[in-house]
């Protein structure tokens, strides 16, 4: 890797800089948490008119808080790895006494009663609040539409979508407006943004990250993850947040970041790429990219075979039901009484989950365990699938505005196809830009590890985007 | 579980949840929910008889130490 100092003179503005760069010129007092605040918020100030990234920018209170964190770092009062870092994540993670609307009418203007334990972690390791960025209402929706906000747009084509639900965070994170964003993966919800705008994004192992005090979609399937410039910045993010949470009962287990396994190199890794499903019926672009990473992690040192795994299809529509019953399960009580402050298209997913029996749930979440070793057992000593994120890169946003219409589902189901059946295994992900579309769009792959090898993807980021430039890519505003 | 979802099953399950449902939304969520249900109906989903959804949590953890 460059050195730091180095790579930073190239840089014109701080919000330019990776969070990693950010941080230690920071600390390094090269750069002012003030001097970084400020970059940050005259970009936004440019780019927000015609991204609607951000649902609220908190411009004063990230202003004093940012010279506290340069008079604490004059006293020797460095606060932990993420010290003076400005930060804005999805509007679903609550900061107590702050407004969380979820995306949503239902929770407009609610006030939050506590803080999220992963914001919560990463404001203790010093980093604080620049804003809240936009969502896909309720976080159930792959494309970034809203019909309570208006839509987010993708940096890159205004008129394309950024892809949802953590639609902001990819925007935000793509055009420089913060230097990471905490996202949430429960069917591809950090990864299709991470494709579509052209940034680095990493769903975690399930029961990895605490999600204590996020808004939830499926206790099954939610995650939370950041979205930032690189590998290494996403490696910084969970290595804040990752471990036990005795508010989550579901981390008990969970192991905290391992430095050592994240320094691995990546010669002698197995990489496998499936054979059918992820492979099938891609865009030329997209089957390009794949082909050039397939050549990239070679040069690294890593072996390429081609992988069998069990029939995706079905892992998919056993998450699918997963998730339609626990989110509907969630917003039964709203749907009772507050039905018509619903979107069209979060209305009518709410009510497909109403369509399946308690037998039917039941299977398909027993089915999770014996799924999951089936994969393993197809895997061998595979370390690693390479699969793309998408068929294609970003569609406009006109194209898939189908609201709660006949061929929403249709459209939905094809967007996330790649994505859902991840989230059912509850394997870690990095999804990392790979390459370029004809139309100069993004196009991200995925690097799909085995449980609790999020280490060994970071690692394998970290070296891929060492021998790559596509993470370092930036839209510019027309 | 049949190849296809009747409305009216849409519509009792949505009775039993004591959540409103139009007519016509029953039968928008039946032809939704068709393909996902005719998929796993393709053939039974099998597994042991003492799988319980914890058991997804033993298999994640014998990967820990890997």
């Amino acid at each position: 890797m460059t050195p730091v100092a180095a790579r930073a003179v190239k840089i014109a503005e701080p919000a330019q800089l990776t969070l990693t760069d950010l941080a230690a010129a920071i600390r390094e007092r090269r750069l002012s948490s003030v001097e970084v605040t400020r970059s940050l918020l005259e970009r936004i100030e440019r780019w927000q008119p015609a991204l609607n990234a951000f649902v609220s920018i908190e411009a004063e209170d990230a202003l004093a808080a940012a010279r506290a964190s340069d008079e604490a770092l004059a006293r020797g009062q460095a606060r932990g790895p993420l010290h003076g870092v400005p930060l804005a994540h999805k509007d679903m993670y609550y900061s107590a006494g702050k407004p969380a609307g979820c995306g949503s009418k239902v929770r407009e203007g609610w006030i939050a009663p506590a803080t999220a334990t992963a914001v919560g972690r990463l404001e203790a390791a010093g980093s604080f609040r620049l804003g809240a960025l936009h969502m896909a209402e309720f976080a159930y929706g792959p494309t970034g539409h809203n019909s309570h906000l208006g839509n987010a747009c993708n940096p890159w084509d205004r008129q394309r979508v950024t892809g949802g639900s953590s639609s902001g965070s990819g925007a935000a994170v793509a055009a420089r407006l913060v230097p990471a964003a905490l996202g949430s993966d429960t069917g591809g919800s950090i990864r299709l943004p991470a494709h579509f705008c052209g940034v680095t994004g990493f769903k975690p192992t399930n029961n990895r990250v605490s999600r204590a005090n996020a808004m939830p979609l499926s206790f099954t399937l939610d995650t939370v993850g950041p979205l930032a410039q690189t590998a290494e910045d996403c490696a910084l993010i969970l290595a804040t947040i990752a471990g036990p949470d005795p508010l989550d009962p579901t981390t008990a287990a969970a192991p905290s970041w391992n430095e050592a396994r994240a320094a691995v190199s990546p010669k002698g890794l197995k990489i496998g790429v499936p054979t059918r499903f992820y492979v099938d019926d891609l865009e030329p672009d997209v089957a390009a990219a794949l082909d050039a990473t397939i050549k990239t992690l070679e040069s690294l040192g890593a072996r390429v075979i081609k992988v069998d795994l069990p029939d995706q299809t079905r892992v998919s529509a056993a998450a699918l039901v997963v998730l339609a019953v626990e989110a509907t399960s969630y917003h039964a009580p709203w749907l009772r009484t507050r039905a018509a402050d619903y979107g069209p298209q979060v209305h009518a997913r709410l009510e497909n989950g109403l369509a399946y029996s308690a037998v039917e749930y039941l299977e398909a979440l027993r089915w999770r365990g014996p799924a999951l070793a089936a994969h393993l057992e197809a895997l061998g000593d595979v370390d690693v699938v390479l699969a793309p994120a998408s068929r294609a890169a970003a569609p406009t946003i006109a194209e898939t505005d189908v609201g709660g219409g006949p061929s929403a589902e249709a459209v939905i189901v094809a967007l996330t196809r790649f994505m859902r059946p991840v989230n059912y295994l509850g394997l870690p992900v990095l999804s990392v830009p790979a390459g370029q579309s004809k139309q100069n769009l993004p196009i991200g792959m995925q690097l799909i590890g085995r449980p609790f090898g999020d280490e060994l993807l970071a690692a394998l980021g970290v070296a891929f985007q060492a021998a790559t430039d596509h993470h370092a890519r930036m839209p510019t505003l027309p | 579980m049949p190849d296809e979802v009747a409305a009216e099953r849409i519509a009792a399950l949505a009775a039993a949840a004591r959540v409103p449902l139009e007519v016509a939304s029953a039968a928008r969520v039946a032809r939704s929910v068709t393909p996902t249900v005719g998929r796993l109906a393709d053939a039974p989903i099998e597994f042991p008889f003492e799988t319980e959804p914890a058991s997804f949590v033993v298999v994640q953890q014998r990967e820990r130490n890997r």
